[in-house]
């Protein structure tokens, strides 16, 4: 077949000529200074913070004490915002985990007065199990939007969470064991850490090297195109649901066992923190993709944040300021790059 | 007569490309100006530069109504000057009515305090809509109009009281989206509004209409302007040799195709929405086309195929054996590959890479152990992309930044790497440049040689003669006609389609049966 003359000027081959030679040749990964800084920027802000609160606050910040206070502080959002994770990558919302958190923490603490542990975590995650279900029935098999969906089941959970707490905080006959759960430390790093990192393993091998993975994005990329390559798009996105609220659950039994309490007070404040992570992590490593690393360095990022600013002795106003800060700026900064990559 | 729009040394770099070199053209009012040519010849970046979305070179001029523009233009520079652009996606809003799309643009008539004086709006909308033919109601939101009627809408607001005249209009690959049928309409409303005295510039891959409407055309090859013609100065043929310094012929020699006599697809008394009572086989490296208007049911017939839908009635066969696929997957078990009719719409994720959109069909020959390896999909694509021509050759590539015929050949390619026994291909060269055209006829073609059953649906007869060895002819959900070997021409095909049910033309015995008219009109 005769091409000759048909030389198609393909700009998009073409480098700019400060990419460094090396990478010229790479077969994936970042190939400009660009898009290098597109994909690590928030890593290279999280480190340079890191940095500068240890020179301001040499004597208390670059200690393991305080790691370790900030990460296990910040596990119960980490965990929510990974478990909030799956739907958005199928591009789907589910807003019913805040309430979910509260929900599952008072009936931990009910369940575990009169039974085992692990009957009580296993109704426990059961009953959130079943809940995610029917959220994921409504929006897959009924058509209802999922921000309605799950906007509904969250004041249906918050009422639930009312009703079996009586309103009240529970704290009575919470056995040692469960209290056990939440606040001793494994090899000096404390148990929520651990469950967390652990949890985040497991969602980023399957989200980067499992065929479910991949099967998830391609629903969030153009769900109708994945349903005729043979990806079963509506398991896949009930099981989204699914997954959330357990996730969820699991981190309502996690603050109940650290707090030895459960309160239809805590997880709802939960809910827009997780959203800022999944969102501020969909800019980062792997810009433009609902990832597990850039959740949990957006996380990172605020948590580092903010402590440094607090233990500087910042106003209690400057938290929610440099939280909102941080998502907007990145947002920004990062659609101007996918323009500029697209250019 | 002096012309409305005056192009002159037009170039344009990038980096250290030159996509664009000194094009000269001129478009008279009055006059459609079609521009032709290849992807990647330098076409969009014409109008983009008009659109003012790309500064041009120094030393290009633009000259509008006599007047020499300030270079670079801008958006707001070329609207006001009177340049209109319409595309072949039809911004329109869709949860918003006719009448609401119309008033966005020209602005709401207001009364007292501000408020829309709604009955004159009305009154108005059904002035403009009567202007470009369309007997639409103007409450009706536009979510329910069909393509051309968009399409229609789209010229319709760009005009001031329902006069174009002085305006110069880009009509960018105006019909790709649709059939022909609703594609006169839209031919019927430029040929209007050229009569009005607007200049109009074409863009087209469909070279027939090209022909038909065009007073002028200009072929542009390589960023530069490589023939120009008048009316009925030139043939289908010149125009392609034009825009690939070859002929269409040489392109794409069609093999003698060999079929061969094992039946691998075969359905039986297929029922649905729109098909009645369908029976057909296709055997063993036999590509059958299927033609028919739109809403003749050929998709339909797809979508039983591959999954998609369920039908009413009727059975389907793979190699002897029963299938019936409830989901897609089914279907894709049994050895069904399916392209779809709008590859925008369900053939890409445009946010996913090259290689992600190529391996999502299959991705057990790089899973090992529950794990899918990034490396041998890197590998296993690298030889796909070679073979089907795909490019850019990056498999990192996300597909949106693909040209219309690369995303076309990544959804031809990751069904043929799979080897599909059947392979239903519904529209698939549809807004495709002429080059990406033949080459998925040759992957086709390649894909029966391997012995799948093919069945190529579409709207063009010229495709379908061309590309099937047999076609049928639907009509209402019923073969009115089956043509095979000589008969099979482009004028037979569209002739057949509007032949009398009851009198097929060419009909074999081989495999086709005629619906039962009388049993079906209950």
């Amino acid at each position: 077949m005769s091409t000759s003359g048909t030389q198609v000027v393909d700009r998009d081959l073409e480098l700019p000529d400060s990419a460094p030679p090396h990478w010229r040749n790479r077969k994936w990964g970042p190939k400009t200074p660009g898009e290098w800084l597109a994909a690590y920027g928030a890593v290279v802000v999280l480190i340079v913070l890191v940095i500068v609160f240890s020179i301001l606050i040499p004597s208390t910040y670059p200690t393991w004490r305080n790691a370790k206070a900030i990460l296990t502080s910040e596990s119960t959002v980490l965990m929510v915002s990974l478990g909030l994770l799956v739907p958005a990558i199928v591009g789907e919302f589910d807003l019913s985990v805040g309430t979910m958190v509260a929900f599952t923490s008072i009936e931990m603490a009910l369940l575990c007065a009169s039974m085992a542990w692990p009957f009580a975590l296993a109704i426990t995650l059961l009953s959130a199990i079943t809940i995610g279900f029917v959220s994921g029935f409504l929006v897959v098999k009924v058509g209802v939007n999922s921000f309605i969906t799950t906007l509904g089941m969250s004041t249906l959970l918050s009422g639930g969470a009312l009703w079996i707490s009586g309103g009240k905080t529970i704290t009575e006959h919470i056995p040692q064991s469960v209290l056990n759960l939440g606040q001793k430390e494994l090899l000096g790093i404390p148990l929520p850490i651990i469950y967390v990192a652990i949890l985040a393993i497991i969602l980023w091998y399957c989200f980067n090297h499992m065929p479910i993975g991949r099967k998830l994005y391609a629903t969030g990329g153009n769900r109708t195109a994945a349903e005729l390559a043979g990806v079963r798009t509506k398991r896949l996105v009930m099981s989204a649901f699914v997954v959330s609220a357990g996730v969820a659950a699991l981190a309502g039994v996690l603050t109940m066992a650290r707090s030895g309490s459960g309160s239809p007070s805590v997880g709802p404040e939960l809910l827009l923190p997780a959203f800022a992570a999944v969102f501020l992590g969909s800019t980062t490593i792997i810009p433009g993709r609902f990832n597990v690393v850039g959740n949990v360095v957006g996380v990172l990022l605020l948590a580092v944040g903010v402590s440094g600013l607090q233990q500087l002795g910042a106003e209690f106003y400057v938290v929610p300021l440099f939280n909102g800060g941080v998502l907007l700026i990145a947002v920004v900064i990062s659609r101007l790059l996918a323009k500029e990559r697209n250019a | 007569m002096a012309p409305l729009l005056q192009l002159a040394g037009l170039g344009k770099t990038f980096g250290d490309a030159r996509v664009l070199r000194d094009v000269s053209l001129e478009v008279e009012p009055g006059q459609i100006h079609a521009l032709i040519g290849a992807n990647g010849s330098g076409k969009s970046t014409l109008i983009k530069i008009l659109a003012g979305f790309h500064d041009p070179d120094d030393g290009s001029e633009i000259t509008f109504n006599g007047t020499k523009l300030d270079l670079p233009l801008t958006e707001a520079t070329s609207k006001a000057t009177g340049m209109r652009f319409i595309h072949q996606d039809a911004p329109l809003v869709d949860t918003l009515s006719v009448l609401e799309n119309l008033s966005l643009e020209a602005g709401y008539l207001t009364g007292f305090g501000g408020h829309i004086r709604w009955r004159a709006e009305a009154k108005r909308a059904r002035r403009t809509l009567e202007s470009v033919g369309l007997s639409i109601d103007p409450r009706r939101l536009v979510s329910e109009l069909s393509a051309s009627e968009r399409m229609m809408l789209c010229i319709a607001r760009e005009s001031e009281n329902q006069d174009w005249g002085g305006r110069l209009f880009v009509l960018d690959e105006p019909t790709a989206a649709l059939p022909s049928e609703e594609a006169e309409r839209v031919f019927a409303l430029v040929e209007r509004v050229r009569a009005q005295g607007a200049g109009i510039i074409y863009v087209s891959h469909r070279l027939g209409e090209v022909l038909r409407l065009a007073d002028r055309i200009s072929v542009l090859r390589d960023g530069a302007l490589a023939a120009r013609f008048e009316r009925g100065e030139v043939e289908q043929e010149g125009m392609v040799t034009a825009m690939f310094g070859t002929t269409e012929d040489e392109l794409y020699e069609a093999p003698p195709a060999v079929v061969g006599t094992k039946t691998r697809l075969e359905l039986r008394g297929v029922r649905g929405k729109r098909l009645k009572d369908l029976s057909c086989s296709v055997a063993e490296g036999e590509i059958v086309g299927v033609y028919g208007l739109l809403g003749c049911g050929k998709s339909e017939l797809g979508r039983f195929v591959a999954g998609v839908q369920r039908p009413d009635a009727g059975t389907m066969e793979i190699d002897g054996k029963p299938v019936k696929p409830s989901n897609v997957r089914d279907a894709i078990d049994a050895g069904v590959g399916y392209v779809p009719q709008d590859r925008r719409e369900a053939g890409v994720a445009a946010s996913m890479t090259i290689r992600e959109n190529l391996t999502l069909t299959d991705l057990t020959p790089f899973t090992r152990f529950g794990r899918l390896s990034a490396a041998s999909e890197r590998a296993g694509v690298k030889p796909l992309i070679e073979r089907f021509g795909i490019k850019p050759p990056d498999p990192e590539k996300r597909l949106g930044q693909l040209s219309g015929g690369n995303q076309q050949k990544v959804v031809m390619a990751k069904w043929l790497r799979c080897d599909p026994v059947v392979l239903v291909a519904d529209e698939p060269t549809a807004g495709v440049d002429i080059q990406s055209k033949h080459d998925i006829y040759r992957f086709i073609r390649e894909a029966a040689e391997g012995g799948a059953a093919v069945l190529l649906l579409s709207s063009e007869a010229e495709e379908i003669a061309f590309a099937s060895d047999r076609a049928i002819v639907l009509r209402d959900g019923e073969v009115i006609a089956e043509l095979s070997g000589s008969r099979l021409t482009k004028d037979a095909v569209q002739q057949a389609s509007f032949r009398e049910t009851g009198q097929p033309a060419g009909l074999d015995t081989n495999g086709i049966k005629i619906g039962d008219g009388v049993r079906d009109e209950h």
